[in-house]
């Protein structure tokens, strides 16, 4: 069985605990964000969350859970993050059916607090960025069901703490969960809705694989984790909107029909501050935790949030190209691209496959660019990918460039008044051999021999190189 | 009365315009951004994440809409 507790077992050495109290108002995400720019990814333990007025919580928070590659890839069984594309691909088609268990045995249960005695200005929820207009839940799973099917949909979905009892959220437009929304509302019926919080990386990462619709992300999970996710019948909601039963917070609700508020500005993804938006509000009737809740926080915009949603969509461009260009080695969708950019790296790939490629790739609603390389060029190192851009690339001949494409609008280089993006895809692999058994007829790349290498090494190790020029 | 400002859109090729709207709060006078969409409903109340205020979008100060 796992949970939010057995990972920080898991990775116990690998947490900066931090002992004394925080402010929740941008201090734990100002640590986040020193901690990015050195390119350091400890998990984060706040034992004090302070809120303003200078009363301690009693739940702690975790946060930076997913900020490192390598520790979320071992929190999925992958021994090599470089290779997350195709094993989490492969997991996630193995999906195995939830279990629902009984609310006695549910952790997530032990603490049930009903309708007047909800309070959501208790969690030690933070305001991260400085424009924010108030706390933000930033990894609350909002899971939500299609009235036409009973199938539920689950998705991460920002939350504005306005009230003890109220809050606003906001499901992107042409998300599942806004249009399970909307057909509640078409009938005129307010839309249930829990919103859980802490768990296992295998489940969050479950939670956000990209399925079609209407399509139950809870398989997904148990394909992650090899075994059933344990889910329990919410307080509210019953056996329609059912919940994971070792999550460590759920908070319950509906959206009533029709009924928007101004939501944000808030520090999104792409590193900008979000426009205030129309948004659905949560009116909330029941909060369940366990007796000793931690409260999970996603840096919106760190490594901490751009890590797993990146590399779960690594595994998704992975199975949508796999099958068109079988050279297709690995995938990366790096964090300075934000969600806009994915490298592929091919193998000797086939005349037209890596442009066949592209063209798949493209209508992939989350990416703007996708750059396709050889195996010499390491897709993990922005810089490489530079110098394949560089160096094998004439822009006219070796790109591809669709207009009117869906896209994320949150991208602040749209054009004004547009509701769609435009894509490139370039292809920035290098010319092959046209003769059998010849070389391809290009320059080979500037290169010294193993053992002048081996003896570089040799040479600079255990030096001291802290004070030496950096740029 | 609010002092609206329509951005023309995009119709040179290879012009650069921004596309967030904006808007100027009447009570603390602080600027910040919005849709176009939320500032055209008449139903939606604007919130100042500056002060707070909530106001309906013709009772703002200022209105840039892009």
């Amino acid at each position: 069985m796992y949970d939010l507790r057995s990972f920080l077992e898991e990775e116990k050495d690998n947490i900066f605990n931090i002992s004394v109290p925080i402010n929740l108002n941008q201090e734990i995400t100002a640590i986040q964000q020193e901690l990015d720019s050195k390119g350091d990814f400890p998990i984060i333990y706040v034992e004090k969350p302070k809120f303003e007025d200078g009363n301690i919580s009693k739940i702690p928070i975790v946060c930076n859970l997913t900020a490192s590659r390598d520790v979320t890839s071992r929190a999925l069984g992958i021994e090599n993050h470089k290779n997350f594309a195709k094993i989490y691909s492969n997991l996630t088609n193995e999906p195995i059916e939830p279990i629902i268990i009984s609310r006695e045995s549910a952790p997530v249960q032990e603490k049930i607090i009903h309708n007047n005695d909800v309070n959501l200005l208790e969690l030690p929820v933070l305001t991260q960025h400085q424009l924010d207009p108030g706390p933000y839940l930033t990894s609350a799973h909002a899971t939500t069901y299609d009235p036409d099917t009973n199938v539920d949909n689950t998705s991460i979905q920002r939350c504005w703490v306005k009230k003890k009892n109220k809050m606003s959220y906001y499901p992107y437009p042409a998300s599942h969960n806004m249009r399970n929304l909307k057909k509640f509302w078409n009938k005129g019926e307010a839309c249930p809705v829990a919103f859980w919080i802490g768990h296992h990386p295998k489940v969050l990462m479950g939670t956000q694989a990209k399925l079609s619709y209407p399509e139950s992300h809870w398989s997904a999970c148990g394909g992650l984790l090899g075994e059933s996710l344990r889910l329990v019948p919410s307080i509210t909601h019953g056996e329609k909107v059912l919940v994971p039963a070792d999550a460590e917070i759920v908070i319950e609700g509906y959206a009533p029909v029709n009924k928007l508020e101004a939501d944000g500005p808030f520090g999104e993804y792409t590193g900008y501050m979000g426009p205030q938006v129309p948004s659905p509000i949560c009116e909330v009737t029941c909060i369940t935790m366990r007796n000793n809740p931690i409260y999970h926080d996603y840096g919106s915009g760190h490594a901490d949030m751009l890590v797993p949603d990146n590399m779960v969509m690594e595994g998704k461009i992975y199975s949508i190209v796999k099958p068109i260009a079988p050279s297709v080695q690995r995938v990366h969708v790096p964090v300075s691209g934000r969600r806009f950019h994915a490298y592929v790296q091919c193998k000797s790939p086939k005349i037209g496959e890596v442009r066949d490629a592209l063209m798949a790739t493209l209508s992939y609603r989350r990416t703007k660019a996708i750059i396709f390389v050889d195996d010499d060029i390491d897709i993990f190192s922005d810089s490489e990918i530079m110098f394949a851009l560089a160096t094998r690339v004439q822009w006219d001949r070796d790109t591809i460039s669709v207009n009117g494409l869906q896209g994320s609008l949150m991208d602040p280089s749209i054009v004004r008044g547009a509701k769609t993006v435009q894509k490139i895809g370039i292809d920035a692999t290098l010319a092959p051999s046209e003769i059998p058994d010849t070389p391809a007829p290009i320059p080979p790349k500037n290169s010294v021999e193993q053992t002048a290498l081996e003896n570089a090494r040799l040479v600079l190790s255990n030096i001291n190189k802290d004070n030496w020029p950096k740029i | 009365m609010t002092n609206k400002i329509n951005l023309q859109n995009q119709n040179i090729s290879g012009e650069k315009k921004g596309n967030i709207s904006w808007v100027q709060c009447s009570f603390c006078e602080s600027w910040f951004h919005s849709t176009k969409e939320l500032i055209e409903m008449k139903t939606v109340d604007l919130h100042c994440p500056n002060c707070h205020a909530e106001f309906k979008p013709d009772k703002s100060k200022k209105i840039i809409i892009a």
